[in-house]
């Protein structure tokens, strides 16, 4: 061989000696290494060994040009090489468009110019590497983007998904079909219920909005590759799963809330009791005033007594908020009371009758803070329930034996005449933030009344109905009489 | 109105809100007792030096000093006098719990309270 540089392997498919001959002078003087075959069958047994191109005859003894060429590009072994047909002859232009249909990368006709073989020749390799480089690198790039937990699309200037990798998919539960070739602004469309251009404005606002697609949140970058100078841009879209962040951000804003909910109503209870005593001290003492007659002595008892009233609630008020770290031995009937005496005024003002039953001597061991929160929760939602239109709830309290434990303790029920609970909301009303109410319903009442509730080791059952006599909700609470360290033994004993 | 011939029961009533401080003392001067009210804590304790109290009813959250220290700082002065705390707030019960730590017990009561309930906790101290 020469001392050219090596320019690739050539095969050579002709039934003619001559022919093949001459090729490879021209392709050897040209630094191309060459391989012989005189026949397709024969051709395609050399093919399998990966030269960098195949030359071949149309007219074989043994099978038809476009039969060959078929042959090579069905086989995923030769499918990439490329394939220079020729004919001997002068055949028709159809001939060459079934020979190129047939798979063939390109068509010469004899005789052929050397230099214009070769030319042709150096192209076609040429090509062909550029090829398997570029399918190297995508494939590199699909292993690597696939590893990523963030969804990534490359997009084409005109807005076409390039490629995208599995996490894109499974983020946006797509198949490949659904987004490689697909129109970016449709994906936005379908999954995020925005349109691409309100996006882009958000973005060129200096906005990154995090999108929703089902119950996921995602952060979106969009940018501009930067490419040769010549070529317009492609773009490549991030997606990076915010979901939980966004739901630690929310309970934190919600702790964070009910903190300064419960700092303010201590605030403003604490400012209210200071007029509220200056105002009891007055009225005492006009009073005690020896020239007040009958009637107005009396009105000034009637001022006394509503001044108590808002003293009640200041009362409540602060015992709510005040923070019990050691539990206490407290008297249910006693924290119910308290609890009841807050909601009086809605329940006047509702006409809802209460009917209370309280029959329980058993002191539970209780955080009376929590707890009157707990029960607090309860009867604002039955108060919720009956609405403005009346009704009836009744409360009790009673000592009891609990059947699954054999737990002695208290059991506390809430009954309602309101709308009742739909068997779907049943399962999901002890979740933290569901809510029926809207803007009005914080959907954290039920939450925070069983977290106090499995907290002091009872127990939260419900029932209700929808329709008839009964209709109603009925929340049913067990509290153990014991210390919640000594129940918590009590528990494991019956789990064992 | 009590017995003219022996000396008159003197009652301070301390709080920054002076018509809680004032309306507090003019109940207490129609039942009978010598009544001085402050409306800050340091005035209660100048006093004192001069003339001791022998009860003491101060609120407990004041700007400058809590009824609680004006309370041990009265009883250095004047251990023969009583105390009543009185306050709206329930931080007042850590405050309370800490004096207690120091070996200061107090009773405290909470505002509003009634004035009546008021006389009949004096007249207990007695
Ligand atoms: N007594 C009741 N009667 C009917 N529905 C109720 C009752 N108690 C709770 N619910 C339902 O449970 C949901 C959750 O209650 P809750 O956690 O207290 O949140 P919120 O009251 O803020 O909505 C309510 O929105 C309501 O749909
Ligand atoms: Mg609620």
């Amino acid at each position: 061989m020469r001392d050219l540089a090596y320019r690739g392997r050539v095969l050579i498919i002709d039934d003619q000696d001559a022919t093949r001959y001459v090729f490879r002078r021209i392709l050897t003087k040209a630094g191309f290494q060459v391989e012989e075959a005189a026949t397709g069958a024969e051709g395609l047994s050399k093919s399998l060994d990966g030269p960098d191109l195949i030359i071949s005859d149309v007219n074989l003894p043994d099978m038809l040009g476009y039969d060959l060429s078929r042959r090579i590009k069905s086989n995923p072994v030769t499918s990439s090489i490329p394939l220079l047909q020729i004919s001997a002859t002068f055949i028709s232009e159809e001939s060459k468009v079934q020979a190129l249909e047939g798979g063939a990368d390109s068509y010469l006709v004899q005789p052929v110019e050397p230099t214009f073989l070769v030319a042709q020749v150096q192209a076609l390799i040429r090509m062909r590497k550029a090829e398997i480089s570029s399918r190297l690198s995508a494939i590199e790039w699909q292993t690597t983007f696939n590893a990523l937990n963030d969804g990534l699309a490359l997009i084409d200037p005109a807005g076409v998904i390039l490629r995208t990798n599995q996490s894109f998919l499974r983020l946006l539960d797509l198949k490949h079909s659904d987004a490689e070739g697909k129109k970016l602004f449709e994906i936005f469309d379908s999954k995020f219920g925005l349109p691409l251009t309100d996006f882009l404005a958000f973005r060129s606002a200096g906005q990154s909005p995090e999108l929703s697609y089902g119950s996921r949140w995602f952060r979106v970058l969009y940018d501009r590759i930067p490419e040769e100078p010549f070529r317009e841009d492609a773009f490549i879209l991030l997606l990076t799963e915010v979901t939980q962040q966004r739901k630690l951000q929310e309970t934190l804003k919600m702790t964070e809330r009910l903190a300064a909910t419960g700092r303010l109503a201590h605030v403003i209870a604490h400012e209210i009791n200071n007029p509220l005593e200056a105002l009891a001290n007055l009225i005492f003492l006009v009073q005690q005033s020896p020239v007040l007659d009958r009637g107005n002595r009396e009105l000034m008892n009637q001022a006394l007594i509503q001044l108590e009233r808002i003293s009640e609630i200041t009362k409540q008020i602060l015992i709510y908020h005040r923070e019990s770290k050691q539990p206490v031995l407290a008297d249910g009937t006693d924290l119910l009371q308290g609890v009841l005496a807050m909601f009086r005024p809605q329940m006047m003002v509702n006409h809802v009758e209460l009917i209370t039953h309280f029959k329980s001597s058993r002191p539970v061991w209780v955080h009376p803070g929590e707890m009157r929160q707990a029960f607090g929760n309860l009867v604002s939602n039955a108060l919720d329930a009956i609405g403005e239109d009346g009704g009836t709830l009744r409360v009790s309290c009673i000592d009891t034996t609990d059947l699954l434990t054999k737990r002695k303790g208290v059991r506390f029920v809430f009954s309602d005449s309101g709308s009742g609970i739909p068997q779907e909301s049943l399962l999901h009303i002890f979740d933290a933030f569901y809510t029926t109410k809207d803007l009005k319903g914080s959907g954290i009442g039920l939450w925070l009344t069983s977290e106090v509730i499995n907290k002091h080791r009872g127990r939260v059952r419900v029932r209700s109905r929808t329709s008839g006599p009964f209709r109603g909700a009925l929340f049913d609470i067990f509290l153990p009489e014991r210390r919640p360290d000594e129940s918590a033994i009590i528990l494991q004993e019956v789990h064992s | 109105m009590s017995d003219q011939t022996k000396p008159r029961e003197t009652i301070f009533v301390v709080d920054d809100e002076p018509v809680v401080a004032d309306t507090l003392a003019a109940i207490l001067r129609q039942v009978g007792f010598a009544t001085n009210s402050f409306h800050h804590p340091q005035a209660a304790l100048d006093q004192a030096q001069i003339n001791c109290p022998n009860l003491l009813i101060t609120d407990v959250i004041m700007p400058g000093m809590t009824g609680i220290d004006l309370a041990i700082q009265m009883q250095k002065v004047c251990p023969q006098c009583k105390v009543l705390l009185f306050s709206g707030q329930a931080a007042t019960a850590d405050l309370l719990e800490e004096a207690r730590t120091r070996g200061h017990e107090f009773e405290l009561l909470s505002k509003p309270i009634h004035p009546a309930d008021l006389l009949a906790k004096i007249s207990n101290q007695e």
